[in-house]
């Protein structure tokens, strides 16, 4: 059997992936397609910087932030214990910590409970 | 015939359902390799630096929070954010795959200008080679396919497609990032922390 | 030359471009790593003189190009879905382009252009289906045609299998994996024609992918094709290792072929899953869907997880013979050629491709089965004009069916060294299936029973499946127990049984539905007196094939094999059942032209020739572009036949646009 083959199926459709979708941004660059506007004319911001509204939007981002940056925090941890518990040789308990970890990323990041929400599309 | 277009709320939630759908159904190929390592390795394991595996799957851990902050940058019509964010998950991206193909599956070019395959084990190592391999490459092609996403997003974000209220796309790409990395969670420790180690030519 | 420009034929031409640009790829690749353009070097690099190129590749001499061969099957598969246009919309959203929901014959084509293009009517998919679904079934029965004609005596008398019996193999392993492919296309055939005329829905919820799903069938099947005539496999449908790894280079096509058509199950059921859960008509709860479309989200259950599992198993024993990625192989011979840091040994198991591979195909028997049951019981009510018999527990069944179907895959291995202790258990989980297969019989029963039975050819089918899915389900339970099955595996008694299974529960429904939806479909009524015969000529034929089958078997016939001893007496069995696949083979000959001819000749079809209650009756035939213009209610049950003053469904005025009747609760 030769090993280097796997450079010949792997390498070829992964290097072919990357340059279709290379050329697909290429040509989305290109003058003549339809483009709805650069990036600089996009506003950043759709409210007035100013007034209760603007300030009760920009709590609500900075609690989002913060929520993810919590979660992110927690599987740090998590991850860490999982490690130091399997340097113990606590599988048990590693597998409860992946359970956790696992958890957290469906909650929080997949946001699983809104595939039973039914009002609203965001 | 314009009936048939639904409401995009309604759209939405299909959509969301039948992307959880996708997802269970990813989670039986997975769950298959998952049942082949347990099949073929039982308790134990190929002796492996574990250095690499840690930082690589940090690098996922990283990306997945980048790409959650994107989405919520998104979601509260923080653009700068979001295209940022997104830029520096595809990186991560990248660097997990790169981890896995150079330093993990050990593809070096000699200075003939071959590329040697396998510094710690070989793909044709038996089952430890053949269960290695074949779980990290069909992750890693998911992670290809979740770059391909993230920088098709990231050109639509730089042309002012999404919104607040509407950015489903941005929405499944992230799901489907962070469920690369939930894979990534289960993959880690049974490749590399499960089970007694055995070395290398026992 | 409009017919250049349909999606079928571009797919083709751009699908072989595209493996032409793989298999170069691939090559170049080699070449330019300074490796030989051969990958299997001790196999000849081309024919010694240039006329003798097909028998070349007909005697699978490929191989030598093995993994060329396959990154360019792959690329085909692309290619094709590139080319037929599957993917042009999601591209385009690509690149920031909205693409409005089309619907309607294209501007300045024909009606049949539909057909043979991409298009995201769930009617025309349903039709797609359905035609792939009987010119695979035509294939693979031909196939079978050729290898019961050397079954009919003993010893050998085809020319082509005393050349190399190889052939044989090819022929068995191909029959039965291409009719695997037409059960499943006949299968997304009925549902996705039904389920959503059924559920007063006017499309799927994902049209664009349903095409796709559609679709990637048809690479696959033409790889599955291709597979017999680069060198066949000769390790049955089943593709065991280690056998499949030493097969010729057509087990590989086989693997992709049986891969796409995989994906294809996947997203169409993904598919029906979300239709039947969010598209409903106001006022239709979950028990107050037709049967069918029960059974439908039933099979849509099992169809997207356990189909993961064959695509995993045969990708990788494909890995493992390019790659050389040892799961399936206990030792490994290059051992010595490997450096001292990369021994370990080999240790691969092919058993646990057995697990994985009968994980899906087991349940995939009930993927085959549960719709045709569903059809069944949509049927009977209608020509006995009765109630269904216990509808929430036949509703009911068809999940539980579904989700034992999970528990029992490991009964087929019985012989094959698993742990011993494995048996029982799976033994009794096997009888289980029994318990939800009998309520279902038990209700056909209870449906017939005193009924105004009306024998129109649809119904004929479904009391032909009944009786013959009934000597199928009463001859599985020896090959479930452990004690007998030790005595039968892989004797032609297997062989009787599941002939007798896939035809009570896919062949004899599906006909009965082609039947039965021929004039909603098509719009015109077909002959009934050719519908008869084509029932009266295939129902004893099958008996007699299927009980010969089994008699054959327990009588020593094995599996697989092109010669039998004289003296085990079966030679009169063996040609009956020829003459009995024959016979099929003839109805079947009969249903199509049947079907052809009256699509251009016959009469008119009413709106509802077979007085039903459900909502796809209500419509005219053939449906139009947009099934329910106005939005069905449902206010009673599917099938109170016969009851004084019961109404399943109504139809909101088109003025109440978005419908405020008070009482009726969402089905959305």
């Amino acid at each position: 059997m030769e090993t280097p083959l796997l450079v010949f199926v792997l390498l070829p459709l992964v290097l072919g992936g990357a340059i279709l979708v290379g050329l697909y941004i290429l040509a989305s660059l290109m003058p003549g397609v339809a483009r709805q506007g650069k990036a600089a004319e996009v506003t950043t911001e759709s409210v007035p910087a100013r007034g209760p509204e603007y300030v009760q939007r920009r709590a609500r981002r900075s609690a989002a932030y913060r929520q993810g940056l919590l979660v992110f925090a927690g599987l740090v941890v998590l991850s860490i214990i999982e490690f130091v518990l399997a340097s113990l040789g606590s599988t048990a308990l590693m597998f409860i910590m992946i359970v956790f970890k696992a958890a957290l990323i469906m909650y929080f990041f997949m946001h699983i409970a809104s595939v039973w929400r039914t009002e609203e599309a965001h | 015939m314009s009936a048939i277009a639904e409401s995009p709320q309604i759209q939405v939630r299909r959509n969301r359902m039948g992307m959880w759908l996708f997802f269970v159904s990813e989670a039986f190929l997975f769950g298959g390799l998952l049942i082949s390592r347990f099949f073929l390795w039982g308790n134990t394991r190929p002796e492996l630096p574990q250095v690499v595996p840690l930082a690589i799957t940090g690098t996922l851990l990283l990306s997945s929070f980048f790409m959650n902050r994107a989405e919520t940058a998104i979601a509260n019509d923080d653009r700068k954010t979001f295209q940022r964010s997104l830029l520096i998950t595809a990186l991560l991206g990248v660097i997990f795959f790169l981890g896995v193909m150079i330093f993990e599956w050990g593809w070096t070019i000699e200075p003939d200008g071959t590329f040697l395959l396998g510094n710690h084990i070989h793909p044709t190592s038996g089952v430890y080679g053949a269960v290695l391999y074949g779980m990290t490459g069909m992750h890693a092609l998911h992670v290809v396919s979740g770059v391909v996403l993230i920088l098709i997003i990231w050109n639509l974000g730089r042309k002012g497609k999404y919104s607040a209220d509407d950015h489903w796309g941005v929405e499944a790409t992230a799901i489907y990032w962070h469920y690369i990395d939930l894979i990534w969670v289960f993959f880690y420790p049974a490749l590399y922390l499960i089970g007694t180690a055995v070395p290398a030519g026992h | 030359m409009r017919f250049f420009k349909t999606g079928l034929v571009k797919g083709i031409l751009v699908g072989l471009l595209w493996w032409l640009i793989g298999f170069m790829l691939v090559e170049a690749i080699r070449v330019v790593m300074g490796l030989p353009p051969q990958w299997n070097t001790s196999l000849p690099a081309g024919p010694a003189v240039p006329q003798d190129t097909l028998k070349w590749i007909v005697s699978g001499g490929l191989a030598a190009y093995e993994p060329a061969m396959v990154v360019a099957a792959i690329f085909f598969v692309i290619g094709f879905m590139l080319g037929a246009g599957t993917m042009s919309d999601w591209l385009k959203w690509t690149r920031g382009v909205d693409t409005p929901m089309q619907h309607g014959p294209k501007e300045g084509q024909p009606s049949w252009f539909r057909y043979l293009s991409v298009d995201y009517s769930h009617k025309i998919i349903g039709v797609q289906y359905g035609v792939t679904a009987v010119i695979l079934l035509m294939f693979a029965g031909t196939l079978a045609l050729i290898f019961r004609v050397e079954l009919a005596k003993p010893e050998l008398q085809l020319t082509l299998f005393n050349d190399n019996l190889n052939w044989f193999n090819t022929l068995v392993s191909a029959h039965g994996m291409i009719m695997i492919g037409s059960i499943l296309l006949g299968v997304g055939a009925m549902s996705n024609y039904l389920v959503p005329l059924m559920i007063g829905a006017n499309d799927m919820a994902f049209p664009r992918l349903n095409a796709f799903a559609y679709w990637i069938n048809v690479p696959g099947a033409l790889l599955l094709v291709t597979a017999i005539f680069i060198g066949g496999w000769n390790t049955g449908w089943t593709g065991y290792p280690p056998l499949s790894a030493q097969a010729p280079i057509g087990v590989q096509y086989f693997f992709i072929g049986v891969f796409f058509l995989g994906l294809s199950s996947i997203l169409g059921s993904l598919n029906i899953v979300v239709t039947t859960l969010t598209m409903r008509a106001r006022g239709m709860t979950m028990f107050r869907m037709p049967i069918f479309v029960w059974a439908a989200f039933s099979t849509a259950l099992i169809q997207l997880t356990a189909t993961q599992l064959i695509g995993l198993s045969f990708l990788m024993v494909a890995m493992q013979r390019i790659l050389g990625l040892g799961f399936f192989n206990p030792g490994f011979p290059d051992i010595t050629a490997l450096a001292p840091a990369q021994l370990w040994e080999g240790g691969g198991n092919p058993i646990l491709f057995q697990h994985l591979f009968w994980f899906y195909s087991h349940p995939a028997v009930y993927i085959f089965i549960l719709p045709g049951l569903g059809i069944i019981s949509e049927l009977l009510p209608v020509f006995s004009r009765k109630p269904l018999f216990g509808y929430k527990w036949i509703a009911l069944s068809s999940l539980s069916i579904a989700l034992v179907g999970f528990l029992v895959w490991a009964h087929h291995m019985f012989v094959s060294g698993m742990n011993t202790y494995l048996r029982v258990p799976f033994m009794l989980s096997t009888l289980l299936v029994a318990v939800p297969t009998g309520v279902k019989f038990f209700s056909w029963l209870g449906t017939l029973w005193g009924g105004r039975i009306e024998l129109k050819t649809p119904m004929l089918f479904a009391l032909g499946a009944i009786s013959v899915f009934l000597i199928g389900g009463l001859t599985g339970p020896p090959l479930g127990t452990v004690t007998t099955d030790l005595q039968l595996h892989d004797t032609y008694y297997v062989v009787g049984h599941f002939h007798a299974t896939m035809f009570g529960g896919f062949v004899f429904p599906f006909f009965a539905a082609l039947y039965y939806w021929y004039p909603k479909a098509i719009g015109r009524q077909y002959n009934e007196r050719l519908g008869v015969l084509h029932f009266a000529l295939m129902t004893p034929a099958f008996w007699v094939m299927s009980l010969g089958q089994m008699l054959a078997g327990t009588r020593g016939m094995r599996r697989r094999v092109a010669d039998y001893d004289p003296a085990w007496g079966i030679d009169g069995v063996q040609l009956a059942v020829t003459i009995a696949a024959f016979i099929i083979a003839l109805s079947v000959a009969i249903m199509v032209i049947n079907m052809i001819v009256s699509a251009r000749r016959a009469p008119k079809a009413a709106a509802n020739p077979w007085r039903s209650r459900g909502l796809e009756w209500q419509v005219p035939s053939p449906v139009p572009e947009l099934s329910y213009a106005t939005a069905p209610i449902v206010v009673g049950e599917p099938y109170d036949y016969g009851l004084a003053g019961s109404t399943y469904v109504q139809f909101a005025p088109p003025t109440l646009a978005p419908v405020h009747s008070a009482g009726v609760t969402g089905g959305d």
